[in-house]
């Protein structure tokens, strides 16, 4: 995360509002990347984005001066992304994708044709909603497992293996692809 | 149950009551304020059927929404009749499609809605890609608006969008052509014709950005000739 | 290895999603918005309340009276606090800026700026604080466009000294937005000093204002 100057979170606490407009402007990039490559949809990832900074705004005052702001923002960027998928779910037709997906040949296929970035993000989408989260907050957001344990409410062996199982998925429909990059 | 049990359950319940008696039930369950995505102010039933279905199918198109509730809003809002409300979020649900394969589909809603606004203006989608290729990573929505802005004032589209181009590619900001936008209609308004004053502003523009170039010492701008 | 570890593979995965969205300035506002609207729509949250009936249950034997007792004062804080409400969140201000040439709608160079920005790291504007003034005359006016959704009661404006004049001041994105004022609720009415909007697809009179970044 862009590194935020030490007292603003303590400035936008005591309600600075130019403070916590800063905060947002300088937490919106990262928290769109992971919500759009959580939820897939731009609409819906802003949507998410921005009903979690509506919350860290409301609940602000509770947030425990010196505690680490970065966790706490990902918990509840974390829960409106998941609350988006469930609340898609509903609504559309659910597509069982299990631990592997359906149609890997296809995956690997349109990879040669498209870039990796595509194809990645192709796989993604396949991934169980915990998998995917758990690979995006360990080697994209480059948190700790201990962040992520107090993201998510899972324990260390549970978060490890969601992450490995997303590799080994990663690894397994993106190894047949070759890039110059 | 025991009576330690008992006691707990019967002090959450006055818990819960006490919370839905002083209103903080709602301060904690309160949703956030967001963009209206029903369709309940469309009183008559069967638009509201048709544009759920427009609606749905932008949406299984990933075709953003917000400007379709935003256009149907404006009609209720206008007090319009059912069909003209139709008509009018179909067409923009196509605009809308075509503004968003041409910008690509990284582009934020604000951006596929401006373009679409573009659109509806007559300037062509072919315009929109090639603004694209001048800021591929930077939002289009204010170049955009300035273009939209130029053919309603009467500059022609082919005029508006070439010459806008060649600003952006000449290193122009977002504020300069806001600015150029806001001096050409201060001269139509003065009677100057649109395509003269947009024309002599544009080269003006140019003035100025090759002389801050000469200042970084860049290369010297030549002025493009006037497009057809 | 257990297998979550970065090897060459997820090294590449890792190069293609880590670069970040641009920030577009008009989200960022939107979100601000929601968080202003946000505010104002709700009550003081009763935290200080909360604590003292969490304190008065925590204690043990509570009775029957008690309890009694505690929801007749429960209903009473309860009217005080939905009586309460926040004021509204007022757009971020920073120190004004270098006047701008530029008029406002109605063709008025507000005395002092008129335009107050908010700025990043980079000094890209994310939001911008616009006046719109109306001369008229009615019970009250509104201010609708594009930035509210067209609702028609969501931006009141202020009459300035029991005069003709109104007045609201609104967060925009830079960038082309449309408006129009109405008139007790129901009478359209363009700004007869900024640049009519054609309405192609519903016929009422509108207004354009393109907004500066600085």
């Amino acid at each position: 995360m862009t590194k935020l100057p030490s007292d603003l979170i303590d400035q936008a606490r005591a309600g600075d509002r130019h403070a916590f407009a800063r905060l947002v402007e300088l937490c919106y990039p990262r928290a769109l990347r992971f919500a759009r490559q959580m939820v897939g949809q731009s609409e819906d990832a802003e949507e998410a984005v921005q009903d979690s900074f509506v919350r860290v705004h409301r609940y602000l005052d509770g947030f425990k001066p010196g505690a680490a702001f970065e966790p706490w923002f990902f918990r509840i960027l974390a829960n409106r992304c998941r609350t988006m998928l469930e609340k898609r779910r509903r609504h559309r037709a659910v597509i069982e994708y299990g631990e592997v997906p359906p149609n890997a040949a296809e995956i690997v296929q349109a990879a040669t044709d498209v870039d990796l970035h595509h194809a990645v993000l192709r796989v993604l989408d396949t991934l169980p909603t915990e998998q995917r989260e758990a690979f995006l907050l360990r080697h994209i957001e480059d948190l700790s497992y201990e962040d992520m344990m107090d993201i998510t409410g899972a324990g260390l062996s549970a978060l490890r293996m969601r992450v490995k199982r997303a590799c080994d998925t990663l690894r397994e429909q993106l190894t047949e692809v070759h890039y110059d990059r | 149950m025991n009576a330690t049990h008992g006691r707990g359950t019967a002090r959450r319940a006055v818990f819960i009551g006490l919370l839905l008696a002083t209103g903080a039930w709602r301060v904690l369950h309160a949703q956030p304020a967001r963009v209206s995505g029903d369709l309940s102010e469309v009183a008559d039933g069967r638009t509201r059927a048709v544009l759920l279905a427009v609606v749905r199918d932008a949406e299984a198109n990933g075709i953003p929404l917000a400007p379709l509730y935003g256009k149907i809003r404006e009609g209720t809002a206008k007090q319009s009749p059912p069909d003209r409300i139709t008509d009018a979020v179909r067409a923009l649900a196509t605009r809308l499609t075509r503004s968003r394969e041409a910008l690509a589909s990284a582009s934020s809603v604000d951006e596929i809605a401006a373009g679409a606004e573009a659109l509806q203006v007559g300037v062509p989608a072919s315009a929109l890609r090639r603004l694209r290729q001048v800021w591929p990573a930077q939002p289009l929505t204010v170049p955009l608006g300035v273009v939209t802005e130029l053919v309603a004032y009467g500059v022609s589209a082919s005029h508006a969008t070439a010459r806008v181009r060649e600003l952006m590619e000449s290193g122009a900001t977002n504020a300069q052509l806001v600015v150029l936008s806001t001096r050409v209609q201060s001269d139509i308004v003065s009677g100057t014709a649109a395509s003269t004053a947009f024309e002599r502003r544009a080269r003006s523009a140019f003035g100025v950005l090759s002389a801050q170039q000469a200042k970084t010492g860049s290369t010297i701008l030549a002025i493009p000739p006037r497009p057809d | 290895m257990i297998g979550d570890e970065r090897d060459e593979l997820i090294e590449r995965v890792r190069h293609t999603l880590t670069p970040l969205p641009p920030a577009d300035p008009q989200s960022v506002a939107r979100v601000l918005s929601a968080i202003a609207e946000d505010a104002a729509a709700l009550p003081a949250r009763p935290t200080v309340w909360i604590a003292r009936v969490r304190a008065l249950l925590s204690r043990p034997m509570l009775s029957l009276s008690g309890v009694g007792a505690i929801a007749v004062l429960a209903l009473m804080l309860g009217y005080g606090l939905r009586s309460q409400t926040r004021a509204p969140a007022a757009v971020p201000e920073l120190a004004a800026v270098d006047a701008f040439d530029a008029l406002t709608p109605m063709g008025l160079r507000v005395p002092r700026p008129a335009l107050q920005a908010m700025t990043n790291d980079a000094g890209a504007v994310a939001v911008v604080a616009v006046d719109f003034v109306f001369e008229g005359s009615g019970e009250r006016v509104s201010l609708v466009g594009d930035f509210n959704n067209w609702a028609v009661d969501s931006t009141p404006m202020q009459r300035i000294d029991s005069g003709p004049l109104w007045s609201v001041t609104v967060p925009l994105t830079p960038g082309r937005h449309v408006y129009a004022f109405v008139v007790d609720g129901e009478h359209w009415q363009a700004d007869p000093n900024a640049t009519s909007a054609p309405d192609a697809d519903f016929g009422k009179p509108g207004s354009v204002i393109m907004v500066p970044p600085r």
